[in-house]
């Protein structure tokens, strides 16, 4: 602990540089203007700063991805309250609560409570990142190849249930086919080139970020080109920034969201969008005035916010313990930390033990300024959102070929951007979330290569895959995630609790 | 828990969901049996004594056996919810060609790929960037009807957008971030 504390006091000390700050604060404005332009996604403002960044010192890069990121899950509230658009897929919730309050004439009001929800959250979600990823990497030294197995399947499992809640067997389907994706070209052990013709581009398998760029880019940018044209509310914008009752008010509610938040952020592939749903409900369910809630609460207008930001430092959690992320931005985030050279996972305290206590910083400094950035510059910004769609888009696109391409400088990128562009297009089209296929890329490689070795071990025998504590644990949670959402189980476990529960209630009414 | 549809598409695409989800199916099940047949169809290195659970086809092998059950569900759900009578008739093409958005959907899809795929390779990439933003700010703003005189603006402000914003990322690219272009 007391180690910790020093790591990160080292950390923030080296971090206080007139440059670095400078770095911090355009970073997280460039992510507020990201976040708030609908079409244009955390994810993708991560993406395109990758390719940006990557001639950059390690901890300077990941410092401006940081601040693009959370710059830009909060940058979507703003959208959300003055047009009723999400800017990002996180902030639909905000929505709900914001945009009422907009057309009740206080924008403003409902901007700096967003922004400090949004801070305390992030602060939130900060503590339990510096907290809990020394004790999970520590944990994971512990997982050996039956472990990684179910945590593959665990998390696609997962994340296809909670990116899918309506119809879970389309995430599946999209988590069973990203990890197919990552089947394709050369392998890990023998060196074989599957699905590929030996000495063509695709032998070389396919990349994340361009695949990313594509699936959450150009889709986008098709999606938004689709739909008709949106109209800018005009509203008055009065005073934001908040008053410290109002807040104060609502404390338990915004501790809580961060809490719900940072822990939903720190399930594989569980983004922003379902933390920020999750603690809404919650906040709602708990609340004094439910009737209020999607009529402009500010109760939940803060419980949205508060969640969706907690996310943010919560999705870092696996990427830094176990080199899985907890969400689509969190994935182009550890991608960006492979290039430059860190190697995040369970060993990641014994290699970088300083990285995970930078990262902290990095999360507190951005969290900093769109504190600053968001309750100043309101009035401003908004200007942004009047740019026409027809010229904002094309720009878009030319910057997303650029990023496709200049990682690793292969025109084949450019194709392997736009087939997933189109791909993720469609597949969104029928209600197949992006989120499971994205996962099940990085954690193709990671179930390749474990479920071999774990055959190898066992010799073909599939015990060792059931008799440790942890694959157990891992198993019975995966089996219980697809038992969940089958009726004839549930109808079981009704009849079940009834029945286990008759003889009390027959007590009671006695 | 769920998001209130944003946009009225939202709900209408609904109604042809288990038709889409009918084909998709048929989709998934062929691919995830050819999968399953170029799996096993891998080289196994026998002649190299390598351990026969360490072979290349396992774990695609495997993935293709779960794509092609979990498509073997689907096409099941969807033919309970009658998805396989698909309601293409000359009507309905006809309505979804002369549809606003498929226009503007088919358009921008067009535009993005002759730039992304044959223009960037003819043509230096700044020029290549300038045209395809201008074409396609062209493209959208144009009003059909309307004297060329009385959209002069238009011209002007499309020509001022590309031109200005090809070549600020060219120069930010090139000389600020230090990355290569295609």
């Amino acid at each position: 602990m007391l180690e910790g504390l020093q790591l990160f006091g080292q950390s923030f000390i080296g971090f206080m540089s007139l440059g670095i700050l400078f770095n911090v604060l355009w970073a997280t404005q460039l992510g507020i203007i990201v976040g708030m332009l609908p079409g244009l996604t955390a994810t993708m403002g991560v993406a395109l700063m990758t390719t940006l960044t990557f001639r950059m010192p390690a901890s300077e890069a990941v410092l401006i991805l940081v601040c693009m990121y959370v710059g830009a899950i909060y940058g979507g509230s703003r959208s959300a309250i003055l047009l009723n658009i999400p800017g990002t897929p996180a902030n639909a919730a905000t929505a709900v609560d914001g945009y009422p309050l907009a057309k009740q004439g206080r924008a403003g009001r409902a901007i700096g409570i967003a922004t400090t929800g949004s801070f305390i959250g992030t602060f939130i979600g900060m503590i339990i990142l510096a907290l809990f990823t020394p004790l999970i990497g520590k944990f994971a030294l512990e997982f050996k190849s039956f472990e990684f197995f179910w945590l593959s399947i665990f998390g696609i499992v997962i994340c296809g249930n909670l990116t899918a809640p309506k119809d879970p067997l389309k995430g599946w389907i999209a988590g069973f086919l990203g990890l197919f994706v990552a089947m394709i070209g050369m392998e890990g052990i023998h060196a074989h080139i599957r699905f590929a013709r030996p000495g063509s581009e695709l032998s070389g398998g396919i990349a994340l970020l361009p695949a990313m760029v594509g699936a959450f880019g150009f889709a986008e940018i098709i999606s938004v080109m689709k739909l008709s044209a949106y109209e800018v509310v005009k509203t008055k914008i009065e005073r934001v920034v908040p008053k410290f009752v109002e807040i104060w008010v609502h404390k338990w509610t915004i501790i809580r969201s961060g809490i719900v938040g940072t822990f939903i952020g720190a399930i594989p592939g569980v983004g922003e969008d379902i933390a920020a749903w999750v603690s809404y409900d919650m906040a709602k369910r708990s609340s004094k005035t439910p009737e209020k809630f999607g009529k402009g609460s500010i109760e939940g207008l803060i419980a949205a916010e508060a969640g969706n930001n907690a996310c943010v430092a919560g999705a870092m959690i696996p990427v830094l313990s176990l080199a899985i992320p907890g969400s689509a931005p969190a994935a182009v985030l550890l991608a960006a930390m492979f290039i430059h050279g860190v190697r995040p996972g369970p060993l990641i305290m014994i290699e970088f033990p300083s990285f995970v206590y930078e990262v902290v910083v990095m999360v507190l400094l951005a969290s900093a300024a769109m504190l600053i950035l968001g309750l100043s510059m309101v009035r401003w910004l908004v200007k942004v959102l009047v740019v026409p769609r027809q010229k904002l888009m094309p720009i878009i696109f030319a910057l997303c070929v650029v990023g496709a391409f200049a990682i690793q400088g292969r025109v084949f990128d450019i194709g392997v951007m736009i087939a997933f562009g189109l791909i993720g297009y469609f597949l969104r089209e029928m209600d197949y979330p992006m989120a499971p296929l994205i996962l099940g890329i990085i954690l193709g490689d990671i179930l390749d290569k474990n479920l071999r070795r774990a055959l190898i071990l066992s010799d073909g025998g599939l015990a060792p895959f059931f008799n440790q504590p942890i694959g157990l644990v891992l198993f019975f949670v995966t089996l219980l995630v697809i038992l969940s959402k089958m009726k004839w189980f549930n109808d079981l476990m009704g009849l079940l609790k009834n029945a286990i529960l008759s003889p009390f209630k027959r007590n009671k009414g006695a | 828990m769920d998001a209130p549809p944003l946009f009225e598409e939202d709900t209408m695409k609904e109604s042809n969901m288990p038709q889409a989800d009918f084909l998709m199916s048929i989709l998934l099940i062929v691919f995830g049996i050819t999968v399953l047949f170029v799996s096993i169809g891998m080289p196994r290195f026998e002649e190299m004594d390598v351990n026969p659970y360490s072979v290349p086809g396992v774990v695609p092998g495997f993935l293709g056996a779960i794509i092609a059950v979990l498509g073997f569900v689907l096409l099941i759900r969807s033919i309970i919810r009658k998805g396989y009578k698909l309601n293409i008739t000359g009507r309905t093409m006809k309505e979804w060609i002369r549809d606003d958005s498929t226009s503007r959907f088919l358009l921008t899809i067009g535009l993005c790929v002759f730039y992304a795929l044959v223009l960037i390779g003819l043509v230096p990439y700044a020029v290549g960037t300038v045209l395809f933003i201008f074409a396609f700010i062209l493209v959208f703003e144009y009003r059909r009807g309307i004297p060329l005189r009385e959209q002069k603006r238009m011209f002007l402000g499309a020509t001022l957008v590309s031109v200005l914003s090809g070549v600020s990322i060219w120069v930010l690219f090139r000389y600020l971030f230090l990355v290569n272009l295609p």
